[in-house]
């Protein structure tokens, strides 16, 4: 089934054109952070994949992955700072630059994770992992609400939710470290040797 | 991979990371402000928020907000609805204190007016907010109470100026409880947490040029 509609998770975004669904989704923080950006970020990678090559990142400004996993950070860090949530409700251009920016992360992380090896690769998912966390406890602890479009016990709840991800990504990244290391990717884990003189 | 891709590369990330700390920067106020909230007192703060004129349904007909105007009267405003049983009753009570002090000292004349806008429209009716006037001794003379006359006016307003009403799951909403101080041309010139009230009117006489 995957393989024969390779572009249905990347079409995913477009539910949020029905404006029912899109309030749904973001008239309540739980589902804002931890369904819609998700869905974003795995609607860029699906439409990336699809894509195939053409949509990686030229590995001349990619070597191991590293500009691609900066932007998912990046991004990553920017939407965990409450603010950007309320803004992205009360202001169209904010919004549309969420959309944007979680595809491209999407998009992103398809392109540069294979190409990370495994130090990479683990140090920009345990970042995510501990930004993540951070901020949930953050969000927990918080005696005020962080974001005027939200309520506090939504904003206790997603703290929790983030403190889930964080574990998860945590755990991926646990996983990557732990992975048999293949010929192919011990190279490309590997510091390249240097050029003979 | 020879030098020249991963050169280019840290070269491409350092790029990348120095535009994002900079739009960071940008929209924290230099990683000082983090919450909406803040950012709106900082905008008020620094004359960036200005509320529009829309016009208001009060318990005596339709009127305007008050500003602009030519006078140099200014205003300390607060965002209400009349089922309000927790912060907008306290808010009642600070207000009418606020009135008490200003009728003491400049009788009808006050260069410092209150303003209450209700936001719920569908239940803050010309009679709930005459009840509300009632209940907390509201002078028409001093104090202006009224809600957005339409859908429209309420979203100009409300967007404008930041302040978000959110459903609580009882009936009612959590919202914004804080003191906008406005001058004559419609500027916030600063917003004060409720307790804050006496530095809120210690301001707006400064502005109104009147020894506090």
């Amino acid at each position: 089934m995957r393989r024969r509609l390779p572009w249905a998770p990347a079409a995913l975004p477009l539910l949020l054109w029905i404006a029912p669904l899109r309030h749904l989704l973001e008239s309540r923080m739980l589902p804002h952070m931890l369904v819609e950006l998700p869905l974003l970020f795995v609607a860029g990678w699906a439409l990336a994949r699809a894509l195939g090559p053409r949509a990686r990142l030229p590995v001349v400004i990619d070597a191991h992955g590293l500009l691609g996993l900066t932007w998912v950070s990046a991004v990553s860090a920017l939407w965990m700072i409450p603010s950007m949530l309320d803004l992205s409700l009360l202001d169209i251009r904010l919004q549309w630059a969420k959309y944007l920016a979680w595809l491209l992360a999407g998009a992103a992380a398809w392109g540069s994770l294979p190409r990370a090896g495994a130090v990479v690769g683990v140090f920009f998912l345990g970042n995510i992992a501990w930004m993540l966390a951070t901020a949930g406890l953050l969000f927990q602890e918080a005696p005020q609400r962080l974001c005027v479009s939200y309520l506090l016990d939504e904003q206790i709840v997603t703290g929790q939710g983030l403190i889930f991800f964080a574990v998860l990504i945590g755990a991926l990244a646990v996983r990557r470290l732990l992975r048999p290391i293949s010929p192919a990717n011990a190279c490309r884990a590997l510091p390249a040797p240097a050029s003979a003189e | 991979m020879s030098q020249r891709p991963l050169a280019l590369t840290l070269f491409a990330v350092t790029a990348l990371s120095l535009a994002l700390v900079a739009l960071s920067a940008q929209l924290t106020n230099g990683f000082t402000r983090w919450t909406f909230e803040a950012l709106r007192r900082d905008a008020a703060a620094t004359g960036r928020l200005s509320a529009p004129a829309v016009p208001l349904r009060t318990a005596n007909g339709v009127t305007g907000t008050p500003w602009p105007s030519d006078t140099h009267t200014v205003y300390l405003v607060d965002f209400i609805y009349t089922q309000c049983l927790t912060i907008c009753q306290a808010l009642g009570g600070e207000y009418t204190r606020l009135q008490r002090q200003l009728r003491a000292r400049f009788g009808a004349h006050s260069p410092v007016r209150l303003v209450s806008v209700a936001f719920d429209r569908k239940h803050d009716t010309p009679t709930e907010l005459q009840a509300y006037a009632r209940r907390h001794h509201a002078d028409d003379a001093l104090w202006l109470i009224g809600t957005p006359a339409s859908a429209q006016a309420a979203d100009t307003l409300l967007q404008a100026l930041g302040v978000v009403a959110v459903p609580d799951g009882l009936g009612g909403f959590v919202h914004n409880g804080a003191i906008h101080l406005i001058d004559s041309h419609g500027t916030v010139r600063g917003i004060y947490d409720l307790d804050q009230w006496p530095q809120a009117l210690e301001r707006a006489l400064q502005l109104t040029g009147t020894p506090t």
